[in-house]
């Protein structure tokens, strides 16, 4: 898996980008740069602006001002037909009057290939998302997932240094939406080729992605890897979009020189580490993941600790999860590993609960990192 | 015999030996609504008529007074040529029309051939009578056959050749349309049965007409060509030569009804009427009710009206024709007193009125159909 | 048979039976007239091929029907050509409602003056005359745009267009506009994406404009009367006067039917030429989809 970071210059990169739809502002400030070979996700709830974002990419759209550049070369003129970049559609927009094997060709035709190197490349490609018995189907014939495994061959049958794929399993069951991402970092193994993935679905993100760049009303909230992004979120709105969080709110003191502490109504808690540059006399929460957090005995030295009372008790098969309310009022959650044979609090219990303080993150209020 | 020209009155108009009479009057197509009164002085009036007539010969004003004081309403379909009206017949089940216009010339083939036509009692029309009538008129085989009466004269008039005298000379004989500086000034009225005549005078058969062989037929069409040579348009109406005529674009109209002469006065174009050497197209047309009319009294008491000498009077000058009555002769105005000499009329019709050409093959001549096929085959430029 | 389909052939009842009553019947029946005689303003049943020959055997009627074709595919052509651009736009470019109503309410004037008003345009006095001499690209009136096929053209290209972009708009309606962005992606220009993608799937829209434009300017005849001349005569006044003038209704029931028939090979032809040209993709029958990942 590649990690993003690269010696060369990026494939993809995007600068001071603004977009506006007459008053409505879509995008602002955007700066992004997209290495070769990466899987990198637009991650964002409906509305964002991902999916302008991708299509500004891919020439549908042109940015108000700011700069694309795709290989070094400034794309700004450039019609979508001419880019290095291929896309497959939400709806898969396959062509319904011409069968798979057509559909799939179709842009090696417009390029003018051969038909005998047409053939080769497409019964290739078809080979790679298995479909190669079916290339004589129209798309009427064909179900969610083998139009969207169409859509995928005939973009990547071009070779494109770049693949925007939008949604694409928006439309799909969720057994097959499992499978299909698990297909598509296979073909992206195995092409090599770099895949800019619009979704708003985090399990998504996180699966699939080499980097995943947050993105709300219209401006890149955060970006990162899936791994350093969920454990160390930068704002709010990040913590809350990926996975789940509980949330401890309270006002910030200057404790000591150098020292913050975060007031809350279960007491003081010292600030450890400041990804989200906070300071003093602003009103913050402290984000802590439910799995963090456990029912042992807490070090004062390493651990955050509150008291609380468990109202209610989840059990899930592998996993159990706790309601929980604090002495402070705070209601929060606990998911525990269910471990054979061990002893659980029940509801009603008094419980001690611990998490390690590096795995807390005190964030400000508002929804944008500086 | 011929006629000798008379200087005035009746212009130079001149008659050949047969005279085609045709109606004219270019009306529109469409169905018309005003209801026609008619007041006869006894037949119960009342109810509806459907009426089939020339545009402006329904006397839709001329009656007002009469059809309100019946209590009658009258509807008209105007009509563009006469064979709209026997169209109506063709194929069984004709609507319920109570009243028609018949141009003569087609008085055989309605009443004999056809047998759309119902007899007329005439005890119910107290003003046919020689007194009033025009003695050309009055009891004449074609609507007076086989004892019975079928058609009821109401007016007559002719067509001739109209020059706008600004833009040309008036002209003596029809070839004068001919003259080269006239290219593409000239219009001819789509009217087929209106033409037919003067096409084949214009070859020297108008003696023959309606009965020309196919051969002849061929002829006079072949010499007609060069007049559709000189025209502008084959126009489809009145109002439609009237607008080319008005805009300079038309200097002369082959043959047409003079009241278009009035309408285009009105917009300061010296339209006028000439008679040439071969004469006029002479036409009389009468009311008939046809076998499906379904209110015979009013229809009657219509015709009654129909030849009052005063209404008589008004029509004709409304439609710049001539009245049947020699009692409205009086009631007319001086224009229109000045146009024609009334005191002449037998002269004027001595040579009869012609008829169509026949309906039937009879293997020598050629029929109406053939000749409805050359004016097509004219108008489409072969 | 279904609920469902008992429910669509009741609604589908009153539309069916008023085109049989009103369209089938009719035009059955004036098929077996074709087959009898007319004889002195009666029409005689029988059962001859008489009118057929006639009408095929005659100079005029095939000059005629030669002028109804080449007119009818001029004007279906030029309209097609026109309406696929404003189509486009309506459909793909910016869904303007201005634009939408506009083109429908040309469509309120009457007919006639519309056709009194190209007779005006296209006089000796008229406004195209007075540019081209204003231009200097003529000196005296040219007299030949009137009375002429060109005017008969003009004047149904200008009566029928309204009609055929409504039609073209809702083909192409059909075509999402994902499809051409597809296109383009794949390397399409947006002018190839129309021809690749969009004219293949809205064919049938597009053909169906074509021929209804086609046909019902071949058997139009009020505006070749009109302004027409003797070069713009069509077939349509023929039959007319079949049913008029000379009261021979089995003629022109046996001329009608010949301009069907050739509305039909002229479709036949138009549909070869778009497979031809790949215009138009050979269907197969597609069977349902089965949920398979």
């Amino acid at each position: 898996m590649n990690n993003g970071t690269s010696a060369e210059a990026p494939l993809i990169e995007l600068s001071n980008g603004q977009k506006q739809f007459g008053l409505f502002q879509a995008l602002t400030n955007i700066n992004l740069a997209i290495n070769e070979g990466e899987i990198v996700t637009l991650l964002g709830p409906s509305g964002c602006g991902k999916t302008t974002l991708m299509r500004i990419i891919a020439g549908f759209e042109t940015l108000t001002s700011g700069t694309l550049k795709i290989d070094g070369k400034d794309v700004a003129s450039l019609p979508p037909e001419k880019r290095p970049v291929n896309m497959v559609f939400q709806r898969y927009a396959l062509f319904p009057h011409l069968d798979v094997f057509d559909n799939v060709a179709y842009g090696l035709k417009v390029k003018g290939v051969e038909k005998e190197e047409r053939r080769r490349r497409v019964q290739a490609m078809l080979r790679t998302v298995q479909m190669e018995s079916l290339s004589h189907r129209f798309i009427g014939e064909l179900s969610g997932g083998q139009c969207q495994r169409v859509a995928l061959a005939r973009a990547l049958v071009n070779g494109p240094r770049v693949l925007l794929l939008d949604e694409p399993l928006a439309a799909l069951d969720l057994k097959i939406r499992q499978h299909m991402l698990g297909e598509m970092k296979r073909i992206q193994l195995e092409t090599g080729a770099t895949f800019v993935y619009v979704t708003h679905d985090q399990d998504e993100a996180m699966i699939l992605s080499d980097r995943v760049v947050l993105i709300d009303h219209g401006q890149i909230v955060q970006v990162d890897r899936p791994q350093d992004m969920y454990f160390r979120p930068r704002s709010l709105f990040a913590a809350k979009f990926l996975g789940e969080t509980n949330l401890f709110e309270g006002k910030l003191t200057v404790s000591g020189i150098g020292q913050l502490s975060l007031e809350t109504q279960d007491g003081p808690f010292e600030v450890v580490s400041n990804d989200a540059a906070v300071s003093g006399n602003d009103a913050a929460v402290m984000s802590v993941r439910p799995e963090a957090m456990s029912f042992r005995q807490s070090n004062a030295q390493l651990d955050y600790a509150v008291d609380a009372e468990i109202a209610d008790v989840i059990f899930s098969g592998s996993r159990s999860f706790f309601h929980l309310v604090s002495l402070g009022g705070q209601k929060f959650r606990v998911q525990v590993q269910n471990m054979p044979g061990a002893a659980l609090p029940v509801a009603g219990d008094k419980v001690h609960v611990s998490w390690r303080k590096d795995s807390a993150t005190v964030l400000p209020l508002s929804r944008i990192s500086s | 015999m011929a006629i000798e020209p008379k200087t005035s009155m009746l212009e130079t108009i001149q008659l050949t030996r047969r005279t085609a009479l045709l109606g004219l009057a270019g009306a529109g197509l469409g169905v018309s609504t005003g209801r026609l009164f008619v007041t006869p002085a006894r037949a119960a009036a009342g109810g509806s008529l459907q009426i089939m007539a020339w545009e402006g010969y329904d006397m839709t004003n001329e009656l007002r007074d009469w059809r309100s004081a019946n209590g009658v309403t009258a509807e008209t379909s105007s009509i563009a040529s006469q064979d709209d009206v026997q169209a109506k017949f063709i194929a069984g089940n004709p609507p319920p029309i109570d009243l028609a216009e018949y141009n003569q010339a087609y008085s055989k083939l309605y009443i004999k051939d056809m047998k759309i036509v119902s007899p007329i009692d005439m005890s119910k029309i107290p003003n046919y009578n020689a007194d009033n009538l025009f003695d050309v008129f009055f009891d004449k085989p074609t609507w007076f056959s086989d004892g019975k009466h079928w058609g009821s004269p109401y007016i007559w008039g002719f067509n001739t050749l109209l020059y706008n005298s600004d833009m040309m000379k008036k002209p003596k004989s029809y070839k004068d349309l001919l003259d080269p500086s006239l290219k593409g000034k000239i219009a001819i009225m789509d009217d087929a049965t209106g033409n037919w005549p003067l096409i084949a005078r214009l070859v020297g058969l108008g003696d023959n007409y309606p009965l020309l062989t196919r051969e002849e037929l061929g002829k006079a069409f072949e010499n007609f060509v060069l007049y559709r040579n000189q025209a502008r348009l084959i126009s489809i109406n009145q109002g439609d030569v009237a607008n080319f005529v008005a805009s300079k674009e038309v200097a002369a109209v082959l043959v047409a009804d003079p009241s278009i002469i009035t309408q285009v006065h009105a917009q300061g174009v010296p339209l006028e009427m000439a008679i040439p050497e071969e004469g006029p197209v002479l036409w009389v047309d009468a009311w008939f009710i046809p076998v499906s009319a379904d209110n015979i009294d009013t229809a009657h008491a219509f015709i009654n009206q129909s030849l009052d000498p005063q209404i008589q009077a008004k029509v004709a000058t409304a439609v710049v024709q001539a009245p049947v009555s020699k009692k409205a002769v009086e009631f007319l105005g001086a224009d229109a007193r000045a146009r024609i000499d009334y005191s002449k009329i037998d002269e004027i019709f001595a040579s009869g009125l012609p008829g169509i050409p026949p309906v039937d093959d009879d293997g020598e001549h050629a029929t109406y159909a053939d000749w409805v096929q050359a004016w097509q085959e004219f108008k489409a430029g072969l | 048979m279904t609920p469902s389909q008992r429910t669509g052939g009741i609604l589908a009842a009153p539309a069916a039976t008023y085109m049989l009553l009103f369209f089938v019947v009719p035009a059955i029946l004036l098929f077996s007239y074709s087959f009898w005689i007319s004889s002195g303003f009666r029409i005689v049943p029988d059962f001859v091929l008489t009118n057929y020959i006639s009408a095929i055997r005659s100079p005029l009627f095939l000059r005629v029907t030669y002028n109804a074709i080449v007119i009818g595919l001029v004007t279906a052509s030029v309209t097609l050509c026109l309406s696929i651009p404003v189509g486009y736009y309506l459909t793909y470019v910016a869904r303007s409602k201005i634009i939408f109503y506009l083109i429908l309410v040309t469509w309120f004037s009457s007919y006639l003056v519309r056709i009194y008003a190209w007779r005006t345009l296209l006089g000796t006095n008229g406004l195209l005359n007075a540019v081209l001499l204003q231009l200097g690209i003529v000196d005296t009136p040219v007299q030949a745009f009137l009375f002429s096929p060109f005017a008969v053209a003009i004047t149904l290209t200008h009566i029928y267009l309204p009609f055929a972009i409504l039609m073209v708009v809702s083909a192409m309606s059909e075509i999402k506009a994902e499809l051409i962005e597809a296109s383009r992606d794949l390397g399409t220009s947006a002018l190839g994406a129309f021809f690749r993608v969009v004219a293949p799937n809205a064919a049938q829209g597009l053909i169906g404009a074509f021929m209804l434009t086609f046909i019902l300017v071949a058997g139009d005849y009020v505006t070749p009367q009109m302004v027409g001349g003797s070069s713009g005569q069509t077939t349509g006044l023929l039959i007319a006067d079949q049913f008029r003038k000379t009261g021979n209704w089995p003629l022109g029931a046996a001329q009608a039917f010949l301009m069907f028939l050739v509305s039909l090979v002229i479709y036949a032809l138009v549909l070869a030429l778009g497979r031809l040209t790949g215009l138009i993709p050979a269907r197969r029958k597609t069977k349902p989809a089965r949920e398979v990942a």
